[in-house]
């Protein structure tokens, strides 16, 4: 096919081309910014069910009218072709442009900025448009091409109706997604009030209760910290010491060796450490250290602290000090009972990148109290329906198959 | 026992051995004739790649979880496939114009172990929750692939300017860049895919436009550009050339460039120390 357009065409003339299309999705865009504007410069509340479920339908419907009745209508030969593709995704990769540059939030205020919309593209009039452009565009390139299965045209369709059925999903589905935090107490009750982000209460259909909390952590570094500024003394590519008991390790002019490593241990008011796992116990080392240069020994205990105790650590110099970081989370998990109206009935486990589906909804492992650490008895899970997300697997299951494709058979030979 | 102390003399001696190999190859620029010294080069590159290749491995036993985290750690997977793809481009086509590809690939190989180098990052065993995941693997090593072979078709593009210029133009040179167009935009959309999925089972959402995502689109839209514009216009040659030039910019972006962009200060995809 041929999309160049003679010298002599008259701009709006068809056959549409390239001027034609990016005037058109200049259009969209600058229209979406006023339309952003004159309406508040909030965004879109998004479409929940039924009615992005008959918006959808009436699209589709719309597509396929144009397509059989109309195909050989000028403007729709237009939305079918090249220049009206590669403009659209011009146009979206502009506003995702503007995006990647401006920091995006989530509650616009009343600058200028936020009133045309730039601060929160995502849900904005401008990239709606845009997005109709190119569904549009996409949609009819679609059942242009569905009228003959050769195989060229699957891997093609597998492609672009992969990526039509992902975006109009994610695009319609906005309106239905509900993603919630819900916070768990250890103190044995249950709770079925969600939050969303702007902070309003959400009845869910099931309850929680946390059984337990727990955090694996990760073994402490031993570092040198200038008392001043906190911050460490370290060479780049200098290897991270995690401690461990026996061990003797040199840090710049110190050796350090380590007599002796407990992962919980208690300061008692004489001055010593008591090892006991109670709330607020934590990490400590005895440490036996000889400064290299003059061979001056001291000993003494490093702990990290926690949320009810100081970290313990010693002098090496006025400006040095050894000490312990505050060890990082490695795992944490929630043993979680979930019933419905009362009735129990599961005991399940919830972990970050393990969630647990329930009627429709998925429980993440979110957050807990990082003050007390591995002593949190809070819990906070993030509960999530998606009813769409089903169709936006499809559609990323055909555009992985369409990827197979591209790569299997690359580049078809033109010409 | 961190094993990175060791970086240096595996870099050492992954460099000797590619730019000797690289240099018996590159001999077949004067001298059309098969001859020994370029086998011989071809082993000296394979060999230089298995040295690079066992460094990882070193590092990912020694470190207890994939080397992954941080960009030093994705620079060391780009600068083993750069130079393994590089070769085996090479190897497929045989051809003068392959031996620049690899030469070039080779180049941005270095450009990224030098970095590693001279800016040796702290490298600790720690690998937070949200990545410990089946996921993170193959997420990781098909951008990386991706990155590789469109860091490739960047050259091919650069080249292309560059012989247009000087009225040495073939058109051969295109026909590859599409090759790696092709194989690295698969690659890049498995990534995308596999993020996509991972992100649902780690975040609760599929997509959240942070940064890191925003930038990752960008890009891919950059080369879905490239290849409708390639395939429906074949003929507009200096646009084509420029488009794959420019397109890895904005892939760099992506990478490296987001880390020191105002926009992307809260991104979940910053795992750096």
């Amino acid at each position: 096919m041929s999309t160049e357009q003679s010298p002599r065409k008259a701009l709006w003339d068809y056959p549409w081309g390239y001027t034609e299309s990016f005037i058109i999705a200049a259009e969209l865009l600058i229209f979406g910014f006023i339309i952003e504007f004159l309406t508040g410069g909030q965004g879109l509340a998004p479409i929940s069910m039924p009615y992005n479920f008959y918006i959808l339908a009436i699209f589709a419907g719309v597509l396929i009218v144009m397509r059989v009745f109309y195909s050989q209508n000028p403007v729709i030969k237009w939305l079918s072709g090249v220049p009206a593709a590669i403009s659209s995704i011009v146009a979206f990769g502009l506003i995702t442009l503007l995006m990647g540059f401006i920091p995006q939030i989530e509650t616009p205020s009343s600058r200028f900025i936020d009133l045309i919309g730039l601060t929160h593209l995502k849900n904005g009039w401008p990239i709606l448009l845009i997005q109709v452009f190119l569904l549009t565009s996409l949609g009819m390139v679609c059942l242009k091409r569905a009228t003959s299965l050769k195989l060229k045209n699957i891997g093609f369709l597998l492609n672009h109706f992969g990526l039509w059925l992902t975006l109009v999903a994610a695009l319609m589905g906005s309106g239905d997604l509900k993603r919630l935090s819900i916070n768990l107490l250890e103190d044995g009750k249950s709770n079925n009030i969600a939050i969303s982000r702007s902070n309003e209460a959400y009845k869910l259909p099931f309850e929680l209760k946390l059984l337990d909390f727990h955090i694996d952590e990760y073994i402490p570094r031993l570092v040198l910290v200038n008392p001043k500024t906190g911050a460490f003394i370290q060479e780049k590519g200098e290897k991270v010491i995690t401690i461990e008991q026996g061990k003797t390790y040199t840090l710049k002019n110190w050796e350090v060796t380590v007599e002796k490593f407990a992962p919980d241990v208690v300061p008692q008011d004489s001055g010593s450490f008591l090892e006991k796992e109670i709330p607020g116990s934590y990490p400590a080392a005895f440490v036996r250290i000889k400064n290299k240069i003059d061979g001056k020994t001291t000993e003494g205990w490093l702990g990290t602290g926690s949320f009810a105790y100081n970290p313990t650590y010693l002098f090496l110099q006025d400006d040095v000090i050894i000490a312990l970081t505050m060890p990082q989370p490695k795992k944490y998990r929630s043993q979680v009972i979930v019933s419905e109206n009362n009735v129990v009935k599961d005991t399940v486990t919830i972990e970050v990148n393990k969630p647990f589906t329930i009627n429709g909804w998925k429980v993440y492992q979110l957050s807990y109290d990082e003050n007390k650490g591995k002593w949190s008895t809070l819990s906070v899970l993030e509960v999530v329906s998606d009813p769409w997300i089903k169709i936006v697997y499809i559609g990323i299951f055909l555009m992985l198959g369409g990827s197979v494709f591209l790569f299997w058979t690359g580049r078809q030979r033109i010409n | 026992m961190d094993k990175w102390v060791n970086f240096p003399l595996f870099a050492i001696t992954s460099i000797v051995l590619w730019v000797i190999g690289f240099a018996f190859i590159s001999v077949e620029l004067f001298n059309n004739q098969k001859t020994g010294l370029r086998r011989a080069g071809i082993v000296l590159s394979i060999l230089g790649s298995i040295v690079f290749a066992s460094f990882i491995v070193l590092l990912w036993i020694s470190l207890e979880r994939p080397p992954m985290r941080t960009l030093g750690e994705t620079r060391l997977w780009s600068t083993f496939f750069l130079a393994t793809a590089g070769l085996i481009v090479y190897l497929r086509w045989r051809s003068f114009l392959f031996v620049l590809v690899y030469g070039y690939a080779l180049l941005l190989a270095f450009v990224f172990l030098i970095i590693n180098l001279v800016h040796p990052e702290i490298h600790e065993k720690a690998l937070m929750p949200a990545l410990q995941s089946p996921w993170f693997v193959p997420h990781v090593v098909v951008y990386m692939l991706a990155y590789a072979l469109l860091g490739l078709s960047c050259g091919v593009g650069m080249f292309g300017l560059v012989a247009l210029t000087i009225k040495k133009y073939d058109e051969k040179i295109l026909v590859l860049g599409d090759n790696m167009v092709y194989l690295g935009f698969a690659m890049l959309t498995f990534g995308l895919l596999f993020g996509a999925l991972w992100a649902k089972e780690a975040w609760g959402h599929y997509w959240t436009w942070d940064p890191k995502e925003t930038w990752a689109f960008l890009t891919w839209l950059a080369y879905l550009i490239y290849l409708h514009f390639r395939y429906y216009h074949p003929n507009k040659t200096k646009t084509h050339l420029w488009i794959l030039s420019i397109s890895f910019i904005v892939l760099l972006i992506c990478w490296f460039g987001i880390n020191y962009l105002p926009s992307a200060q809260n991104s979940v995809h910053v795992y750096s120390n």
